[in-house]
């Protein structure tokens, strides 16, 4: 079966492979001269990168008017890509490739091996279950599939014609290049997307890893260019893999913790409650019992994985679980904090922004790790080519935009504190403010055309006052960084013994929580002055307590509930900054008089590998931290989305400093560590990373073979990556694909049946086709366009239902006018939603165009052409 | 050789009197180049575009003007596409406006030799410009609108750049040659990266072969290095980018015509392995083979020799022997060749022959026979050529009407064949009368002149029957699918239609089932109510209809009155018989005719037919 699939459609992954590694080869020359203080020079992350470049250049060539939507511009812009990397490897010194060659043949193979393994690898997953049904995926495809349908950019929006996407698009964008360009259609891409996202996710991450870990023994030289002595490179791809296995394979605890106890009914209750993850917090079938006054001493049944629910792994990603003041769980299930982490997106198959922006990421992380190691500060190119990936992070998935951005300066700033002995000065300050300032200046001015045409759903910040993280909700989700970074950061401090400098730690920790607190306060305060509608709502909130007073003992209380999360947060903020500014020496050795005439010098003693693993470890800290103070608004007004994005960076960012740490405890021969703690942590290790690997085991075997019905079936449907004719009713596919055809390149507009989000009937001639209909999936478009949605969107929500149902001709002449609708599509979902009783002045006044019939012989499925004829002539009914 | 004209002319300061210089080799090249423009421009709008052409010039006329019917057009020649767009908005959209340019540029390309005068030398450099005069090649692509024709001269003129930096190190040559490599690369034809890519392998075939022998100074490869070590690039890409955002863009009026590179690069890797339609594999080097058979053999002879000489060879003898080499590696294995390609062979071998050529004019008797006795021989020669010729062409006529027996054949056609004979034999009387009054070279040189003169005159015939006579045939060779003379009629017809219903104006909705970016597209050019439709129920009702002939009785909803035109006709090769084989070669006489390969009906709604409209051109 899998060689028959490979015979079908492997040319489409070796098509796909093949463009990435041209965009890669395209981009190397200048990752060799832009990236070259990373020991491989920008090999690993040169894909990534000629991705990017490559995708920014038609991008920003077709926004400005000089490209077309087709293939050979997009040859175009990677021959620019070319040329501009050729012209900057020859500008200056040239690598010398044997030695490099020599220095990185490991990790270049394995690296090659990797990126195919895992390309060719999820493609297979993907073609045991190519879904494009459930979740979002049909908003997914629909981007795709406008995308490529677009003539000119900005692209078309398929769910509101006549506009173009207002949603952070660059991840699509990317995939509808490749998909032009290999010349398939948007459901194949999907699914190709799916699987390049995974590869070369894999690929980027095992680079920073082994980028970082063989920089661990160099020390910045004065001239820039990085030399330096280099840690072993097979120790460097160990790490690199394990890396690897963290970012994209690992899951949480949720799944060793909770899901296997709750499936398999043997945990009590009670450790159910006591952990209180949504939805699992007490066994449905007991509840039932106790509703109904049964008594609720059902047997431990120990199902195999084989048996357990539907979608089990999908609460993984369900892990916080918000109480309101009273204990209850929040009302509103929907808005309850979302914290997937890599792997269950690739389960799940979104390709949405935040997944599809993982290798780029990835990529700002290896920059950033570059500007520490080089040493000196980035000159015009390099700040432009940041500039560049920053902005492209906004464009892929906007929150990661600022976390990187400050991700990069601070690497900034500590190149500067290991090049000024542990020191920063204010000039220092300053000119890493001019850095970020100048890099988000050009980022903006980068991806200007995109910047003035997007809405944001963010509108401000809201205090969080009650909704603090519990412990185990933290440790369930963060449980194998947590123990270990714990531990590393604890072998960190006694290494750096007296250097430790707690006390500058302490004081920036407990600053930096005043801080969040003080903004927290603050916006609760600006909240009552500015909105007044919120005085009445802070009084609806504290009634059932009796007031004000009333409320505040359980509110304190409440947040007393959070202070073991704060805590851990604070020890990793504080240890890491005790760590990374080291004490005066002076300080210690007051009575020394050689060293009392030397009391401002400083020394730093850590590798700048382990500044940027420990700036990673605040970051992610920090990441944490943030939603526990404050959240951004946005159509929900919970901490949903600030929880969900903010949570998938700290993932990655933990990922890529836990797997130094089990490099520098278990692989680095110069650590005075002993043999016992070393086995210890290995143990641990295995353990903490060996409980997360069982996710993606059983949660692909579930998806792959239970959920496809492939592992029960006698004749199991041939294996294909394309979900199209799965998404929809068959007639309807068939009458789409039909009239697809016949386009001819031409975009017309359609009208079909206004239906609800996350239903995949609805909005599937644009999904399939990329066609524009009038309107799609409206509280995503409402979500999409923010406060202009109600101004573009007109009365077309009152309009098609009108269009199907009004059975007068000449009320659907003003409509069709009213949105130039070139065909109007009556199929399955039209037919169900609105009758047929509609159509029959399509029938008398427009041709039919694909009508396929049933096996009654009724048409089922058709498309009406509107001619100027027809809007023009008077009714004939 | 030289001429001087002398004219005393009175001047009233009495200083020296201006001495104009007119020499028979300028005499010689204006005549030339005369001949070509009157051969390249004559009766260019007779021959309706084909499918290519069509294409090309609707995209740079969509550009011009918006208000035309159909999709976008991404262009294959963004140089074409704006030269297309500068003549249609100075002259309109014609078949003469959309190729004019490129018959100039023809004529240019054939005098381009000259450029390389003093390198060649004066006689072989003319001799060159001859061969590309007659050649039929030569000829067919400039009256075709091929972008194929920029890539050559952009070819000769970076060679041409690339020589003189050489020479002399100026900046300004090595910008030109850039300049010129990038045009030839990204915005002539969608060949020209792998014509780039054939003369960069010439060039290394011109250090490698008899890299041992001892060489002159100029050639020693140390002034190339030192070329290259001392070249602008930085200033030269820099031009060259500059040339070519502006030439892409049509200088910044039609931004999105940079896609137009893309649509040049992608069109050009497609056919590394997506072959062109009706065309057969290695067309370009067959259709050497088959229209400049003569100058081919010269061009071998010249390579065999260069192959197997023992004295040293000049760089540019290298270079075009690795050239043709490559050229027709080139032609062998890119897909999507057609015949304009063989301008890639042709050029390089001209190059070649030239030299041969040139030795035939040139060298000395041995026995000091005088200079006429070559030219009476080639005379004679070319006389003799030219009856056998005529008695061949009836003794192949007749062979396609024979019975297919050698007895029966003779009978019929014995006259034919006792002067053929007495030809022959007065041809080897003249020969051995020269050999043995002067010397056996001199006959041999004066016969091989007789011939060429012979088939240079036949191949400028052949090259205008290409272009201009059989130009709607497929039966000739050259032509793949061309486009009928019919869609002439076709044109007419909507013309007067136009004039009956629309006092004349463009304003007659049209409702066509074609591609809207061919040859049907392109004859309602200025039609913006032309509706291209992919299914005839679209079409239901509407006035004027043109559909293709495969739909017998389409229900339009109403009494229709249709009629049938030849869009494109084709033939079949395979079919043709081996006794008819001399007929179609000489003459491209055949008894299977060409049968419509492609015919639409236009059909006019009756009341339209009969001049009392409803509501068709509202």
């Amino acid at each position: 079966m899998v060689f028959d699939w490979l015979a079908r459609e492997g040319w489409i992954v070796v098509n796909w492979w093949l463009l990435v590694t041209l965009a890669g080869l395209a981009a190397l020359p200048l990752c060799t001269r832009l990236l070259g203080a990373l020991p491989d020079k920008g090999y690993t992350p040169a894909r990534a990168a000629g991705l990017l470049l490559v995708g920014y250049v038609f991008w920003i060539l077709g926004s400005l008017g000089f490209l077309r939507n087709t293939a050979g511009s997009i040859i175009l812009s990677w021959l620019i890509v070319l040329g501009i990397a050729l012209a900057a490897y020859f500008s200056g010194q040239r690598l010398n490739w044997r030695d490099w060659w020599r220095s990185n043949r490991t990790a270049v193979i394995i690296g090659e091996i990797l990126f195919l393994v895992l390309l060719f690898g999820w493609a297979l997953v993907r073609a045991h279950l190519p879904d494009l049904r459930t979740t979002e995926k049909p908003m997914d495809l629909m981007f795709l599939s406008s995308i490529m349908r677009s003539p000119t950019f900005p692209p078309n929006d398929g769910w509101m014609a006549g506009y173009s996407i207002s949603y952070y698009y660059f991840g699509y964008f990317i995939s509808a290049m490749l998909g032009t360009i290999s010349n398939i259609s948007s459901t194949y891409a999907y699914s190709m997307t799916a699987a390049l996202v995974v590869a070369l996710t894999g690929l980027t991450s095992f680079g920073v890893v082994y980028n970082l870990v063989r920089s661990r023994t160099r020390v910045p030289s004065d001239e820039g260019n990085g030399d330096g002595q280099a840690a072993g490179s097979r120790w460097a791809v160990a790490a690199g893999l394990v890396g690897m296995l963290m970012i994209v394979f690992m899951g949480n605890f949720q799944l060793a913790l909770i899901e296997i106890p709750f499936e398999t009914r043997t945990a009590p209750e009670s450790y159910l409650s006591l952990t209180g993850t949504q939805e699992r917090e007490v066994y449905p079938e007991r509840e039932a019992a106790r509703a109904s006054g049964v008594a609720d001493d059902q047997p431990v049944t120990l199902t195999p994985p084989t048996q357990w629910g539907y979608w089990w792994w999908f609460r993984a990603s369900r892990v916080l679980n918000d109480y309101d003041l009273q204990g209850q769980v929040m009302p509103n299930w929907y808005a309850q904090p979302i914290d997937e982490f890599p792997q269950f997106s690739f389960v799940l198959g979104d390709n949405h922004p935040h997944v599809t922006a993982l290798p780029y990421v990835l990529l700002v992380l290896g920059l950033a790790l570059n500007v520490l190691l080089k040493g000196t500060f980035p000159n015009r190119a390099e700040i432009a080519f940041y500039s560049l990936a920053i902005g492209a992070l906004i464009f892929f998935n906007t929150w990661d935009g600022p976390i990187y951005l400050i991700a990069l300066v601070g690497a900034d700033g500590l190149r500067r504190l290991v090049r000024g002995q542990g020191r920063l000065e204010w000039r220092d300050g300053l000119q890493m403010a001019g850095l970020g300032a100048l890099l988000l200046v050009l980022a903006l001015l980068f991806y200007l055309p995109f910047l003035i045409s997007f809405r944001s759903q963010a509108s401000g910040l809201l205090p969080n006052v009650i909704t603090p993280t519990f412990f185990s909700h933290f440790f369930i989700m963060f449980g194998p960084f947590i123990l270990l970074l714990g531990v590393y950061l604890i072998m960190e401090a006694r290494r750096a013994g007296w250097r430790m400098n707690w006390s500058l730690g302490l004081k920036l920790g407990l600053a930096l929580v005043g801080l969040l607190l003080a903004v927290m306060l603050l916006l609760i305060l600006a909240a009552l002055l500015v909105a007044p509608s919120t005085l009445n709502q802070l009084n609806q909130f504290v009634e059932p307590f009796g007031g004000l007073g009333g409320a505040l003992g359980p509110i304190v209380m409440r947040r007393l509930q959070g202070v073991p999360v704060l805590l851990f947060l604070l020890f990793l903020i504080v240890t890491t900054v005790a760590r990374v500014f080291p004490r005066h020496l002076g300080a210690r050795n007051d009575q020394d008089e050689k060293i009392k005439n030397q009391s401002d010098r400083v020394v730093v003693n850590y590798p700048p590998a382990t500044a940027f693993a420990l700036l990673l470890v605040v970051v992610g800290a920090g990441l944490v931290l943030v939603p526990e103070f404050f959240y951004l608004r946005d159509n929900f007004s919970t901490r949903i989305n600030t929880i969900f994005k903010f949570y998938y960076q700290a993932w990655l960012v933990f990922s890529i400093a836990s797997a130094y740490a089990v490099y520098v405890i278990l692989g680095d021969s110069s650590l005075r560590v002993g043999a016992v703690v070393r086995g210890a942590y290995g143990v641990l290790a295995v353990v903490a990373i060996g409980a997360g690997l069982l996710y993606p085991v059983l949660a692909v075997y579930d998806r792959m073979f239970l959920e496809s019905g492939r592992a029960r079936a006698e004749n199991p449907a041939p294996l294909s990556i394309d979900g199209g004719p799965q998404l929809i009713a068959a007639t309807d596919y068939e009458a789409i694909m039909c009239w697809q055809r016949q386009l001819n390149g031409t975009v017309p507009v359609v009208a079909e049946a206004l239906g609800g989000a996350y239903n995949p009937a609805y909005g599937r001639v644009a999904g399939l086709t990329g066609v524009p209909i009038v309107l799609g999936w409206e509280n995503h478009e409402n979500q999409w366009r923010g406060a202009t949605y109600g101004q573009v969107a007109g009365s077309r929500s009152a309009d098609i239902p009108s269009l199907y149902s009004d059975l007068r001709w000449d009320e659907a002449q003003v409509i069709l006018s009213r949105y130039g609708i070139d065909y109007v599509f009556y199929g399955s979902s039209e037919r169900q939603q609105y009758g047929s009783s509609g159509e029959e002045k399509f029938i008398e006044n427009l041709e039919p165009v694909c009508a396929v019939r049933d096996g009654q012989g009724d048409v089922v499925s058709v498309f009406y052409r509107v001619t100027d004829r027809a809007l023009q002539t008077a009714p004939q009914s | 050789m030289n001429v001087t004209q002398t004219y005393n002319q009175p001047t009233a300061t009495g200083t020296k009197p201006t001495v104009l210089v007119v020499r028979r080799e300028v005499i010689a090249y204006f005549a030339l180049a005369l001949l070509a423009l009157v051969l390249r421009v004559a009766q260019l709008d007779v021959v309706p575009l084909s499918s290519a052409e069509a294409r090309q010039a609707l995209a740079a006329w969509r550009a011009v003007f918006p208000y035309a019917a159909g999709t976008v057009i991404v262009p294959e020649s963004p140089l074409l596409y704006m030269l297309h767009a500068l003549m249609f908005s100075t002259l309109g959209p014609s078949e003469f406006s959309a190729r004019i340019l490129t018959s100039l540029a023809g004529v240019a390309l054939m005098l381009s030799p000259l450029l390389f005068r003093s390198l060649l030398g004066q006689t072989r450099s003319f001799i060159a410009c001859v061969l590309l005069f007659f050649s039929p090649i030569m000829l067919a692509t400039a009256r075709m609108d091929t972008p194929v024709v920029w890539t050559m001269l952009a070819v000769v003129g970076f060679l041409w750049a690339l020589w003189r930096y050489t020479q002399d190190r100026k900046r300004f040559h090595a910008v030109f040659a850039v300049v010129l490599l990038m045009a030839m690369i990204l915005l002539t034809d969608p060949t020209g990266m792998f014509v780039a890519l054939s003369l960069g392998l010439a060039g290394l075939f011109t250090v490698w072969f008899r890299a041992d022998d001892t060489l002159s100074l100029e050639e020693s490869p140390s002034p190339i290095r030192s070329a290259i070590a001392n070249f602008p690039l930085r200033t030269a890409a820099l031009t060259a980018l500059l040339v070519f955002f502006l030439i892409s863009t049509w200088f910044m009026l039609n931004p999105d015509g940079l896609s137009g590179v893309g649509g040049l690069l992608a069109a050009g890797l497609n056919g590394i392995a997506t072959p062109r339609p009706y065309t057969p594999a290695f067309f370009p080097f067959l259709t050497t083979v088959f229209y400049e058979p003569f100058i081919l053999l010269l061009g071998l002879a010249v390579a065999l020799h260069l192959f197997r000489t023992d004295e040293p060879v000049s760089a540019v003898d290298r270079f075009l022997l690795g050239w043709v080499i490559f050229a027709v590696i080139l032609s062998l294995v890119y897909a999507a060749a057609g015949p304009e390609h063989a301008l890639w062979i042709l050029l390089p071998l001209v190059g070649l022959a030239s030299r041969s050529v040139s030795g035939l004019v040139t060298t000395p008797s041995r026995r000091h026979a005088p200079s006429w006795v070559r030219w009476a021989l080639a005379l004679i020669t070319a006389a003799w050529a030219a009856a056998l010729s005529v008695h061949l062409q009836s003794l192949s006529r007749s062979m396609m009407s024979s019975p297919e027996t050698l007895f029966q054949l003779l009978s019929l056609n014995a006259y034919n064949i006792v002067w053929v004979v007495i030809l022959l034999l007065f041809l080897l009387i003249t020969y051995f009368f020269i050999s043995g009054e002067w010397d056996e070279g001199i006959a041999i040189r004066g016969g091989l002149l007789g011939l060429l003169a012979f088939s240079l005159v036949t191949g400028l015939g052949g090259g205008w029957h290409i272009a201009v006579v059989n130009a709607d045939d497929p039966v000739e060779f050259w032509n793949r699918n061309p486009t009928s003379s019919a869609t002439i009629e076709l044109r007419k017809t909507i013309l007067e239609l136009t004039d009956r219903e629309t006092s004349g104006f463009p304003e007659m909705k049209v409702s066509v089932l074609a591609s809207d970016d061919g040859v049907v597209a392109w004859l309602l050019r200025e039609y913006p109510a032309t509706t291209f439709i992919t299914d005839v129920s679209a079409a239901r009702g509407e006035g004027v209809i043109l559909l293709p002939a495969t739909f017998d009785k389409p229900d339009l909803g109403g009494p229709y009155v249709g009629a049938n035109f030849i869009i494109s006709r084709s033939w079949n090769f395979a079919g043709i018989g081996l006794q008819n084989i001399p007929a179609w070669w000489l003459q491209r006489r055949t008894l299977t005719g060409a049968l419509p390969a492609d015919e639409v009906t236009l059909w006019l709604r009756q009341d339209v037919y009969n001049g009392t409209k409803e509501d068709a051109f509202q």
